[in-house]
């Protein structure tokens, strides 16, 4: 499993009303080698973009006309298809310039997985969603093995009664 | 969360009364008060729009040490205790701004009584 591999191809989308930072994030994305990557400028298309695009991570502004990101994170738990990660939250990295506790804690308990403090730097967000992203991939790799190593155990069980049961026929 | 509408002059919260849910506050101003040794009314603060009461029943689930009234029509947003405890299991990161913002009540408990 490459995990480097797996990290450098995940979807993102960054949502944002400002122009400059959008591009800002962006940018810094492709510099740490992400390609697959969408944005908008209108958090009323979030839900929309999330059906057809499905990206592994969301970079969410929090203040925004329209809809906040709060709305957007009530919306996104709407959908069936959401994929969340292994601990419950949603895969969304909430970027905001309002770091009052308050806001963090209400950001956290809307579903998002952790924050990006506005304006942002490139050396930060690049580690925080390789970080993200490659925890989570690790999660899912033990998780497989743990499921392999128990269909192991299963079978080899089932061959050893299958053995004591041969082993009584022969006498 | 379920929204609750407080209108002028009611409390969301009773000194004295157990504890239960916390609230954030949605929209309009709260003020926080406590009744002294002698009687006395002491306005502790004024709270607004994001803020937190009650947050302290959370965690202790002690009576309310203030009454907390809605200075105008105010909404607030409950927040219970198997929220908090939800939250607390399913992203303990979310408990690093809650312990700022008793940490910021705390120095502005003790600001007071160093005014005094």
């Amino acid at each position: 499993m490459d995990i480097e591999k797996m990290v450098l191809d995940s979807k993102i989308l960054i949502v944002d009303d400002e122009r400059t930072h959008l591009v800002l994030v962006e940018r810094a994305l492709k510099h740490g080698g992400f390609s697959a990557i969408k944005s908008t400028l209108d958090p009323r298309e979030v839900c929309d973009i999330y059906k057809s695009f499905l990206p592994d991570l969301i970079l969410l502004d929090i203040m925004m006309p329209h809809m906040d990101g709060f709305q957007v994170m009530d919306q996104l738990k709407e959908l069936d298809n959401l994929k969340g990660f292994r601990d419950g939250t949603l895969p969304i990295l909430v970027m905001t310039a309002r770091t009052d506790p308050e806001t963090c804690f209400l950001s956290y308990n809307a579903g998002a997985r952790d924050f990006l403090e506005k304006p942002i730097s490139v050396p930060v967000v690049l580690s925080r969603v390789r970080n993200l992203l490659e925890s989570s991939y690790r999660e899912d790799a033990v998780e497989a093995l743990n499921r392999d190593n128990e269909n192991l155990r299963r079978e080899i069980e089932a061959l050893k009664a299958e053995n004591l049961s041969l082993k009584a026929k022969l006498g | 969360m379920k929204q609750i509408n407080v209108k002028k002059g009611e409390s969301i919260i009773e000194e004295g009364q157990p504890s239960g849910s916390a609230y954030i506050i949605e929209s309009g101003k709260m003020e926080v008060s406590k009744t002294c040794a002698n009687g006395e009314k002491r306005v502790m603060a004024v709270l607004e729009e994001k803020a937190f009461i009650g947050e302290m029943g959370l965690i202790d689930g002690l009576p309310r040490s203030t009454t907390v009234t809605a200075l105008e029509n105010c909404t607030v947003s409950e927040f219970t205790l198997e929220m908090f405890n939800s939250l607390a299991k399913r992203n303990p990161r979310a408990l690093m701004p809650f312990l700022r913002i008793l940490a910021s009540r705390l120095r502005s408990t003790l600001k007071i009584i160093e005014d005094d």
